[in-house]
């Protein structure tokens, strides 16, 4: 299974956000810590002088007066009691808020009065001897205490430290006094506001994101698409140098390859032109020189390389002709032409059968567009005998199907024998005489009409080729 | 009298090749190399036929056609490297009697000769191929085999439906019986029975879109053959 997404836009998302929500939960966990600390330095500094103030206050007291400011001061979130025990600590508390807080109140409370501090986030709900009297089921426990709490609020508790701060001091006469102050709700509570705002923050950066990827990665599908169309078409309109500047390079280098490659083309196609053309009038002295030879066996030798000769030159021009458009596109009746496809092939013994009509003329170069299927049909019957042509005619595309039932060609070669002068072993061998240019032409031909021609094996043997044409 | 022929070609050797050619085969023959000396050539001696290359230094062999045309009416025939189907029909247009392409067969150029050499003595002053026919809003392109149909659908024409429709164009308004067709056609006799030609004729009545039913422009004459009943225009 792939987890990657295939498309750049995809990647390039995934990353991004990514990134920027690992890079947010870090930068959220350390801005909590951050405020946690603050939190503590602020409200236990105010906590622990609130409870040296109380604490002075009842070292001058008597016992009922004690008893008197107690009740009166024992008020949420502050309670304090003077019926609890001492109760020895279980275990240093050397966490970090309970250090801070017992530094806080030796600086209040002097060096030398007994205290000791528990802080816990986790307030225990069982009833125990030792516990503030408050805290048993017939008080209301603050909210959230109560056992069953949702499990959010373990995280909750974990991630913004702990709030239940119990003091216990002893006083000039050996009285124990106990605090309970609880950090009020909304200092504790989800920081709501950072959220949203990081909550916005990643949204906003995301919506970017993708719009930004999207503005990079259309010129790479623009390029993309160039590239391809340019194997089809080599005189496609050059790309527009538009974009950012890295998209214009990108754009010139491709244009520029484009031109190079026209000239390259067209140099070769000069060359064998040139010498194609200028073979014509030795041939044609050849001949001449031929006919004036005494020796009839001779000249027929001859004569019959000079056919050859003359045949190669022939199909080379044709091949170099068939991407031009130099006949004027005209509609024509296909039918026909079919039907002097079929004439042809009858003149010459040979069984060609169609199936299918074509409906509506078609706009295309008639004697191109002859030329091309002639040589469709002459290689089906040199390779395979008993062929058939099948007509499609929808009305976006007209498709012609020559189909033989000769052996086919290994799939490996259906691209290969496009290629000019490209001859599969068993055509040189078969000695059949074929210049390895029907099917180049055909198919220049095919999109010089902005169409398509490929060769595919028939499931059930012999050679398909398929023309497809737009309407 | 031997017809005299004149070369105008810049090639020297063939030329010369040319006229040794033309020579054995009883011709008398003198060559140019290009349109400067061509003038000079006619006005010293007769010509009965001129072989005319396309592509000569200077005036090239369109141009030299044409201006010749415009003088008077020796038979050209035209030799070209390029050879494609426009430059076939360019050269046509021009004024030539005939086209042939390099690298052509000696004996096809021997051929071409005779056959424009003898419609130019034809007393009757026959004024050559005609390069298309036109007949009830259709027309034959006979360089290209092609028919254009009235509403301009260009209908390429196999061999068998233009040699019979040739035969109705060139002698229009008059009923051709089976033998005969079959004989100009095909070079062969009827055998009893054969339905050959009325195939034929069905499938060129489809190519002209004619119902057979009430065929407009090839009627069939019951028991003595088929009909174009329309009026043709040749255009040469």
């Amino acid at each position: 299974m792939r987890l990657l997404p295939q498309s750049l836009l995809g990647r390039l998302t995934l990353f991004l956000t990514g990134g920027l929500i690992i890079a947010q939960l870090f930068s959220a966990a350390i801005l909590l810590q951050d405020r946690d600390q603050a939190l503590y330095h602020a409200i236990g500094g105010h906590v622990a002088q609130r409870i040296a103030a109380i604490v002075k206050l009842l070292d001058t007291l008597d016992e009922i007066e004690r008893r008197q400011l107690a009740a009166a001061l024992d008020l949420p979130p502050t309670r304090l009691s003077l019926d609890l025990p001492w109760s020895d600590e279980s275990m240093t508390d050397e966490r970090y808020q309970t250090t801070l807080f017992r530094t806080l109140l030796r600086r209040q409370l002097g060096s030398d009065r007994l205290f000791q501090v528990e802080i816990t986030g986790d307030l225990p709900s069982p009833p125990q001897a030792n516990r503030p009297p408050w805290v048993t089921p017939d008080t209301p426990a603050p909210r959230h205490y109560e056992t069953g709490r949702p499990p959010h609020w373990r995280m909750h508790a974990m991630m913004l430290g702990l709030r239940n701060f119990v003091v216990q001091v002893r006083l000039i006469d050996g009285a124990t006094v106990t605090f309970q102050q609880v950090l009020p709700e909304e200092v504790i509570a989800w920081p709501a506001r950072l959220l949203l705002i990081l909550l916005v923050l990643l949204l906003s950066v995301l919506v970017l994101a993708a719009l930004a990827v999207r503005a990079l990665t259309h010129p790479l599908s623009v390029l993309a698409d160039a590239a391809a169309e340019l194997g089809r078409d080599i005189r496609r309109p050059p790309l527009a140098e538009t974009g950012p500047l890295e998209v214009q390079q990108a754009a010139q280098a491709f244009n520029t390859m484009q031109e190079r490659l026209i000239r390259y083309l067209e140099d070769r196609n000069r060359i064998l032109a040139a010498v194609s053309h200028d073979l014509k009038t030795p041939i044609t002295r050849l001949r001449l020189r031929t006919e004036l030879l005494d020796d009839s066996p001779l000249q027929e030798k001859f004569q019959a390389d000079l056919d050859e000769m003359q045949r190669m030159v022939q199909t080379s021009l044709d091949f170099l002709r068939s991407g031009e458009d130099s006949e004027p596109m005209a509609r024509v009746d296909l039918n026909a032409l079919l039907d002097c496809l079929r004439e042809e092939a009858e003149d010459a013994g040979q069984e060609v059968r169609i199936d299918g009509v074509v409906h509506q003329p078609l706009r295309c170069r008639l004697l191109a567009l002859k030329r091309c299927l002639t040589n469709l049909v002459s290689n089906a019957l040199t390779y395979g005998q008993d062929v058939e042509i099948t007509v499609a005619d929808r009305p976006d595309r007209l498709t012609l199907t020559v189909r033989d039932h000769g052996p086919g060609i290994p799939n490996a070669e259906l691209e290969r024998v496009f290629e000019p002068f490209y001859r599969l072993e068993s055509s040189r061998n078969r000695d059949t005489g074929g210049s390895g240019l029907g099917l180049s032409i055909a198919r220049n031909i095919a999109h010089a009409h902005g169409g398509e021609l490929i060769l595919r094996n028939h499931p059930t043997g012999g050679l398909e080729a398929v023309l497809e044409l737009p309407r | 009298m031997n017809d005299h022929l004149l070369i105008v070609d810049d090639d020297p050797s063939l030329r010369e090749l040319l006229g040794d050619y033309l020579g054995r085969n009883g011709f008398r023959v003198s060559s140019i190399a290009d349109g400067r000396g061509l003038w000079a050539a006619l006005e010293r001696e007769s010509v009965d036929l001129i072989i005319l290359d396309l592509m000569l230094p200077g005036d090239d062999g369109l141009v030299l056609c044409r201006n010749l045309r415009a003088r008077s009416r020796i038979p050209i025939i035209m030799l070209t490297a390029r050879g494609d189907d426009t430059d076939r029909i360019v050269g046509l247009e021009m004024g030539a009697d005939d086209y042939l392409p390099k690298p052509f067969n000696p004996r096809e150029l021997l051929a071409r000769i005779k056959g424009v050499l003898r419609r130019a003595h034809d007393p009757v002053g026959n004024p050559g191929e005609a390069k298309r026919f036109h007949f009830a809003g259709w027309t034959l392109e006979v360089a290209t085999r092609q028919l254009i149909a009235p509403d301009r659908v260009l209908i390429p024409l196999g061999a068998s439906e233009y040699r019979l429709l040739r035969i109705f164009l060139e002698h229009p308004q008059r009923v051709w019986n089976r033998d005969q067709l079959l004989d100009l056609t095909q070079g062969r006799e009827a055998m009893p029975f054969d339905r050959s030609i009325d195939m034929q004729v069905s499938r060129l009545r489809r190519r002209l879109r004619d119902d057979p039913r009430e065929a407009a422009l090839i009627k069939t004459i019951r028991n003595e053959g088929y009909l174009l009943t329309v009026p043709v225009h040749p255009e040469y």
